[in-house]
């Protein structure tokens, strides 16, 4: 009885941070927003002193994961309906469910292995353009575009992975950021599919207004949520059981896990693969929202970009993922007043994860085992 | 009790220009229990991390089963299917599981194709993991109530010597025909010392054959069939326990006892 009381804090912790952003999206005056950050922060730090002990007890040895993607969920598509409806914040909110998918394979790659992929923004890339090519260009269904990044992505991981994989370590990074190079200079390149510099314009949405007279923009985001769930119930399902368990003596102690049975090549490339995939929907999906995808949306600096983000969100935890994403886009939206100088924000913040939560974000990295 | 289990020929590993194995040649019959000491640096380690795979050797070969399969060309990972399972002088536990979760590595990995079905499948993800939970369960239950009442602790959160009871736990989960045991009883108390001897006794009653790298000449007493002794990457000497004990070269190595060594 008592666990169930306490991993309720999961849903209602949920619905409060998905409430505060929807006030803080109303916000316009950048006073307004900068002391709205302030109480958050207030906020934050109360909600950590009183229930702190209790969320991570909750949270070991692991969450009911049901738990977790319900509460998810549950505030996922609660979001549009606590705000007024303005098609412009739910279109920041689609997108930062979008970006919230292109964290998931870190989940994966970093979570569950403690591979440092720096070319993570090539197989975003390959996922946008193919899935826009092959809709746009070769008339396949809107709906299927995603299923087609995410396979031809991987696809390619399945293809790149044996030669990439015989690196280890800091190497298999520095591999993968020629990758993510290898691919920024070919979608510049390669102009006849995609597009050049210049990239492709008018890409089609699942926008279409399909449910009574609700505005695009929100059909749009629940046919993203609907893909982020989906991505982080495979995420829990492919780190969870027998499966996830190798993979994870492979991050803790390689030798006894080859002496237990697992090929450590084989076993990353089954996550080089998969992470590749989920890239790949994310890039799919990031084309549908934004209907615009040029080359810079790809590069190298992305790439690492996403890796800090899903660092930020404690390597490995998903739902850390998804609030990190939220956060930033939020800083994103509300701090255009400072220009290029909200920035600054999102290096505060991985200062501030560095110097003092790394334990605590390792602790809860390996917090989410399978059902 | 007189078919070989593992053969080991010509087998020999350096370092640069250091001979830290051989050329060694060597037997086991299935049902041994079989002793490795000798001074630090002798070359135990390297044979088990020759025999595990952990290590390539310059030459020799290492014969495995009435097939006598030769596992030197053979990764690490592929050995362990074939029934032999080991731990290591400095306890490799994984830090981020639980005790019953380390346990259950040790079954080794699903084949690739009920590991997808897996990820789709929730009522048969949950049989395998009833299935290897018990499995693990059985392992630790050899140890008594020193494991399975800490089944959900952190592995990393035992003692030192529990630590050693975990991984020799997991090494029995996959059901193994051999064991290669490296320092079992170190960080043990006399007590618990002969308890260990009590369990790898019962184990052997089940038909396991055990290869035992130990410096406890009290724990190999009655328990080791035989004893061989390396030095310097050579076997010096070969026997039971108490022609060990008495023999000159051996002494000599341990205690720098030179004249036993003349005499």
């Amino acid at each position: 009885m008592r666990v169930v009381k306490s991993s309720l804090i999961f849903p209602v912790a949920a619905l409060f941070l998905a409430g505060l952003f929807a006030v803080g999206m109303e916000l316009e005056s950048p006073l307004a927003v900068l002391a709205f950050l302030l109480l958050a922060a207030a906020v934050a730090a109360l909600a950590n002193a009183y229930l702190g002990k209790r969320l991570r007890r909750a949270a070991w040895p692991k969450p009911a994961s049901v738990m977790v993607v319900g509460s998810l969920a549950v505030a996922i598509f609660a979001l549009p309906l606590m705000q007024s409806g303005d098609p412009y914040s739910i279109y920041s909110e689609s997108r930062a469910l979008v970006l919230s998918a292109m964290l998931l394979p870190f989940v994966v790659t970093l979570g569950l292995t403690g591979i440092v992929d720096l070319g993570m923004g090539a197989f975003i890339g390959v996922g946008a353009y193919a899935s826009t090519r092959l809709t746009l260009g070769c008339g396949l269904p809107v709906l299927l575009g995603p299923l087609l990044g995410g396979a031809i992505s991987g696809l390619l991981a399945v293809a790149l992975g044996p030669l990439l994989l015989r690196t280890r370590g800091h190497y298999f990074s520095l591999a993968t950021a020629a990758f993510g190079l290898v691919a920024y200079n070919l979608f510049v390149r390669a102009a006849y599919v995609t597009g050049g510099v210049d990239g492709i314009r008018n890409i089609p949405g699942v926008g279409l207004s399909l449910v009574g007279d609700s505005h695009p923009n929100t059909v749009s985001y629940y046919w993203v949520a609907i893909w982020v769930l989906f991505i982080l119930v495979f995420c829990l399902r492919f780190g969870g059981g027998q499966f996830g368990r190798c993979l994870r003596s492979l991050k803790d102690e390689e030798e006894a896990a080859t002496g237990c049975g697992v090929d450590p090549v084989q076993y990353r490339q089954y996550v080089y693969a998969a992470a590749a995939a989920i890239a790949g929907v994310a890039g799919a999906l990031h084309a549908q929202t934004v209907h615009y995808i040029a080359p810079g949306d790809f590069d190298l600096q992305f790439g690492i970009y996403l890796l800090a983000l899903a660092v930020l969100g404690g390597s490995g935890n998903p739902a850390g993922c998804i609030a990190s994403a939220f956060a930033m886009t939020f800083l994103e939206e509300k701090l255009r007043a400072f220009g290029d100088y909200r920035m600054l924000s999102v290096a505060v913040a991985i200062l501030w994860i560095m110097l003092s939560r790394v334990k605590g974000a390792q602790r809860r990295a390996l917090a989410v085992d399978g059902v | 009790m007189d078919e070989p289990l593992l053969e080991i020929c010509g087998l020999r590993k350096s370092f640069g220009g250091v001979q830290a194995l051989g050329p060694l040649d060597f037997a086991l019959s299935r049902g041994e229990i079989c002793g490795l000491m000798g001074p630090n640096g002798s070359g135990k380690t390297v044979l088990f991390n020759l025999i595990s795979g952990h290590m390539k050797p310059d030459a020799g070969a290492i014969l495995l089963g009435p097939k006598r399969l030769d596992l030197v060309p053979l990764k690490p990972s592929q050995r362990r299917g074939l029934g032999f399972s080991r731990t290591y002088q400095y306890t490799k536990l994984f830090g981020s599981m639980t005790v019953i979760e380390n346990a259950m590595v040790g079954f080794g990995p699903l084949p690739a194709l009920r590991s997808l079905r897996e990820v789709f499948d929730l009522r048969c993800r949950r049989a395998t993991e009833r299935a290897l939970r018990e499995k693990a369960g059985n392992a630790l239950g050899w140890f008594g109530d020193r494991l399975a009442p800490r089944s959900n602790d952190l592995g990393l959160s035992l003692s030192y010597a529990n630590r050693r009871r975990l991984e020799f736990a997991r090494a029995l989960v996959g059901s193994p025909a051999l064991m290669l045991l490296d320092e079992p009883t170190a960080g043990m108390n006399p007590y618990e010392t002969l308890e260990l001897q009590r369990i790898i006794f019962q184990l052997r009653g089940q038909g396991l054959t055990f290869l035992i790298i130990e410096h406890k000449l009290f724990f190999l007493e009655d328990l080791a069939d035989r004893v061989m002794v390396l030095v310097q990457g050579k076997r010096i000497a070969e026997g039971s326990v108490q022609e060990i004990r008495s023999d000159p070269g051996v002494r000599a190595a341990y205690l720098g006892d030179h004249d036993a060594a003349q005499a």
